[in-house]
């Protein structure tokens, strides 16, 4: 992974000291609140429901065993024990107090971490496929380009002050791991007719209240004008993009309402202007990113199928069906590790569990870790006779659900528990959902399914792309849920529809089992998945179950 | 929401975060701030509710983020809040045993049932 340079250090280290800087001022009294809050949210420092929360930076979802203790310290020292992982592949604390942030963000430089640009008007954490770098069906490991963004777009002095946050992801691969067609920038690596590199570049995609999928920018951007393009895009929105309505203020709104070929030519126009003036990255810069993503693996590793130990254990077959995925060398797997357990809050994990993470890490998966936006965590480099071991360990370590891809992955946002911009609580509905199906112990039956929630409109949770999403609202000051179906955030981008009259948090739970129910009855067989099976049937039978009709005897008796 | 409680239509009390812990605050008598919203000052017009609102924005040493949240009374005059999300920041999470739940002297809130 990458390694900071002296640069870096001093970058991140400057940045905690001029944070500190910031905060006296504002206590002295010479900064406002209206000031100094746009200075503390560019430090990934929110106010929430029931104090600061701080959501710290993972790029492109990638740490280390060493940073993952990192976490766990800062957890213990400054927290309540546990922190949260996010659909944007970062984690987040929620006990903070602001008088130990500028510590709290020391401790982070010493394990080369940081805060930077997680939250306010600005370029934020550029997240990537989770499989970067072991997926088989990679072209090229997306997170070299996103080190380059990232660098790119950490203290760009043009874009501080955007109209909105602005959101990239990229995608090292056809199959989008990485949600990229509904971002505000999404970037995918791709060869042209004559083998080279270079970016489809995709633009307006996004969730939230107005969920869009992503328009096509460029089917092919050379490699090396990365950087002047993104410069063009950004530029353009950042000058045209509303600054009167924060709800119409992301890019994804600029398209809409500017027009997609007129803000198109917008940015090529200016993209020719500045091409020649934006150089390509220092061939050393390069150099250094690109050694951090070199293969780690031993090669010399063995192909296995495992076949022997999966007769020895029903469990351990269990596990590896769900949570491994193959790698590109046939000695590794790669594995990942639920943090859905059955009645647990999704994507959280206490010190204990991120230290040990972080020694599965080290003694099994060459040190390397990742974050998924899917609130799961991956190691994506495990050979494979590491696997039994690695399997007894994690069983011991309360991580080693089987869970993942299930209708238990469960993605929830942390929704009206913690969050001041909630109007419903999602947790308690993904542990209700989770639980139920485990007494029912449908879930291997009725297989791949992804279940999103969010508990507000704002959609961290991402409902929009699951293929069963839940969205909390308020009706009348009581928690009211809606149903969506056939998301996707696969390259088969999908918005869910809505399945109609929202349900009490009483009744959500049988309505879930009535969905399910539906698609248990109706499927072809067993290899007919739930989001195949609504394509091929579409919503009818399902709003015909959800919502009988009444008998209208009136209108029987007139005619 | 329970049906005993004495909701003024107008009753409303502050809500902040004390600027440097992030603790939970409401507005008291005296302009002095305290932990749990049943000790809170109970504001009966918009005209008070601003004026106090505007004492609050006026102390970014101390306090951030106010706002004015909607109350009922208990049989006793004191406040409570009627929205379930205040409920939740005057008690913690209701995934964890967390935040002012677990502090010694909590009053738990009457009519929140979020026990699942």
């Amino acid at each position: 992974m990458y390694n900071y340079t002296e640069f870096d250090k001093d970058f991140v280290r400057t940045r905690v000291e001029e944070f500190r800087a910031q905060t006296a001022l504002r206590l002295s009294g010479v900064l406002t609140e209206d000031e100094y809050k746009p200075l503390r949210l560019q430090n990934g420092l929110y106010l929430q429901l029931h104090a600061y929360m701080l959501r710290i930076a993972i790029p492109y979802g990638t740490l280390s065993a060493h940073q993952m203790r990192g976490l766990a310290d800062i957890a213990e020292r400054f927290d309540k024990g546990y922190g949260h992982f996010t659909t944007r592949q970062n984690i987040q604390f929620n006990w903070i107090k602001l008088e130990e942030v500028a510590d709290i963000l020391a401790a982070l430089a010493d394990v080369d971490m940081h805060a930077i640009q997680t939250s306010g008007n600005c370029i934020r954490n550029v997240t990537a496929d989770h499989f970067a770098g072991a997926a088989a069906d990679e072209v090229a490991d997306p997170r070299i380009t996103a080190e380059l963004v990232r660098q790119w777009s950490t203290g760009h002095p043009e874009f501080a002050f955007l109209p909105r946050k602005f959101k990239i992801a990229v995608s090292g691969s056809v199959a989008d791991r990485a949600v990229i067609a509904f971002h505000d920038i999404g970037v995918q690596v791709v060869r042209n007719a004559a083998g080279e590199l270079g970016y489809r570049i995709l633009v307006g995609g996004g969730l939230g209240r107005t969920p869009l999928i992503a328009s096509e920018l460029r089917a092919f951007l050379p490699k090396s004008d990365l950087l002047a393009y993104l410069e063009a895009v950004l530029h353009v929105y950042n000058r045209l993009g509303r600054r009167d309505n924060k709800y119409k203020a992301r890019i994804k709104i600029l398209i809409q309402e500017y027009g997609l070929e007129k803000a198109k030519a917008d940015i090529e126009a200016y993209f020719e202007e500045i091409r020649s003036d934006v150089p390509p990255p220092p061939a050393d810069l390069m150099a250094n990113i690109t050694a951090g993503f070199l293969a780690p693996y031993d090669e010399a590793e063995a192909a296995s199928d495992l076949s022997f130990e999966r007769k020895l254990s029903p469990a351990f077959t269990s596990w590896l069906d769900t949570n491994t995925h193959p790698h590109r060398h046939d000695g590794h797997a790669i594995v990942s590790i639920s943090l859905k357990a059955v009645g647990a809050t999704p994507g959280d994990a206490t010190a204990a569990q991120m230290r040990a993470l972080a020694d599965l890490a080290q003694a099994y998966g060459y040190d390397e870790l990742r974050v998924s936006h899917e609130q799961n965590i991956i190691l994506p480099h495990v050979p494979k006779r590491h696997l039994p071991k690695l399997y007894e360990a994690l069983i011991k370590a309360g991580l080693a659900t089987a869970n993942i891809g299930l209708l238990s992955d469960i993605i929830a946002c942390p929704g009206m528990d913690y969050c001041a911009l909630a109007t419903a609580r999602s947790i308690p509905i993904a542990i209700d959902i989770a639980t139920r199906f485990d007494a029912l112990k449908q879930e291997r039956d009725i297989g791949p399914l992804k279940i999103k929630i969010s508990g507000c409109i704002n959609a961290c949770g991402h409902h929009h792309v699951g293929h069963i999403g839940i969205l909390g609202l308020d009706r009348g000051g009581v928690e009211n849920y809606q149903i969506t179906l056939g998301g996707d955030g696969s390259e088969d981008a999908h918005i869910g529809t809505r399945t109609g009259p929202g349900f009490s948090a009483e009744a959500l739970l049988p309505a879930i089992e009535t969905i399910l129910d539906v698609y248990l009855d109706g499927r072809f067989d067993s290899k007919e998945r739930f989001i195949a099976f609504y394509r091929r049937v579409g919503m009818t039978p399902f709003r015909a179950s959800l919502y009988p009709a009444k008998k209208n005897y009136r209108k029987k008796a007139v005619a | 929401m329970s049906k005993t409680l004495n909701a003024s239509q107008n009753s409303q009390i502050i809500t902040a975060n004390a600027f440097l812990s992030g603790d939970v605050v409401y507005l008291g008598a005296d302009e002095s701030w305290v932990n749990a919203p049943q000790d809170a000052l109970v504001l009966e017009s918009e005209g008070v509710a601003t004026s106090a609102l505007d004492f609050a924005n006026a102390l970014p040493r101390y306090v951030v983020g106010a706002y004015l949240i909607p109350v009922g009374l208990d049989g006793s005059g004191r406040p409570l809040p009627l929205h379930l999300r205040e409920r939740i920041r005057a008690s913690g999470p209701t995934n964890y045993w967390l935040g002012k739940q677990t502090e010694s002297g909590f009053h738990k809130i009457a009519g929140q049932d979020i026990a699942k």
